[in-house]
């Protein structure tokens, strides 16, 4: 029977984990389809990702980012 | 491939949300096992044990939850912020509501390793609390959460408030209806879990 316990517990454990890493993608990656279609992609702490105009991904330089305030903006 | 800065960004979201599927089904459960509910269908003391690990995994992601956010520049919260209920400058209310949610959570699994030094009365009272737990941690993710705007999660804050909130209706109103325990456990597994069942 304590194997029964153990077993239960980490099916659970496992179900658990795999919907955390699900749900990490599923949210990571409707910020990024987010973020492009909206022109505005999130400033990161050291730089921004942009899309160009056939929507690749691309580095903006530090000195030609504009300031977007949205530190203490966003929630959990 | 590189590192998505908004990594631990997603990962707080996705936890917090892991974290309220475990609170809830651990509240589920427990209002399952003293409502006696599931008798017939599932055995009492294995869903005991379960109830008592998936509140314990409702914690351990809790803890990612806040852990992650830290180190995260997008949301800049301060541990202060999440210790404290009130200083938060985003939502201060809302995350809170979370704080408070966090203890109720940390008070309810560790009661499970300090029931023998509580009598009968301040384990019920404990477990009673569990309920408010809840209640604040479905206000946290409505109010505080980034997702709270998507149907999805609107239906999951709603078919997840419904359920507690009739297996709470059913374990006042209807339990005390229910047949008497028999003074044996017919469903004991071990020792350990029946002691545990007959603690609850």
């Amino acid at each position: 029977m304590t194997t029964s316990y153990l077993g239960t517990k980490l099916a659970l454990a496992c179900a658990s984990f795999l919907a955390f890493a699900g749900l990490t993608a599923f949210v990571g990656a409707r910020e990024r389809e987010a973020g492009i279609q909206a022109g505005a992609p999130p400033v990161a702490a050291s730089g921004v990702v942009a899309a160009d105009d056939q929507g690749a991904s691309i580095s903006v330089p530090a000195d030609q980012q504009t300031p977007t305030p949205v530190a203490r903006t966003r929630g959990t | 491939m590189d590192f998505d800065p908004h990594f631990y960004w997603y990962v707080t979201r996705a936890s917090g949300m892991v974290a309220f599927a475990l609170l809830t089904l651990a509240t589920g459960l427990g209002l399952a096992v003293t409502s006696r509910l599931s008798d017939g269908l599932l055995n009492r003391p294995w869903l005991f044990e379960v109830h008592k690990f998936v509140s314990l995994l409702a914690l351990a992601f809790i803890g990612l939850h806040l852990a992650v956010l830290i180190p995260d520049s997008w949301t800049d919260f301060e541990p202060i912020d999440l210790l404290l209920p009130g200083p938060s400058p985003y939502r201060p209310l809302a995350v809170a509501m979370g704080v408070l949610a966090m203890y109720g959570a940390v008070v309810g699994a560790g009661s499970f390793y300090i029931r023998k030094r509580l009598d009968r009365r301040t384990w019920r009272a404990l477990h009673y609390a569990m309920f408010g737990t809840f209640v604040l941690a479905l206000l946290h993710g409505v109010y505080a959460g980034t997702d709270s705007g998507e149907a999805w999660m609107r239906l999951t804050y709603f078919m997840t408030g419904l359920a507690i909130f009739f297996l709470a209706v059913f374990r006042i109103l209807a339990a005390p209806l229910l047949r008497p325990e028999p003074s044996g456990t017919p469903t004991a597994l071990s020792g350990g879990a029946a002691r545990n069942m007959r603690a609850h």
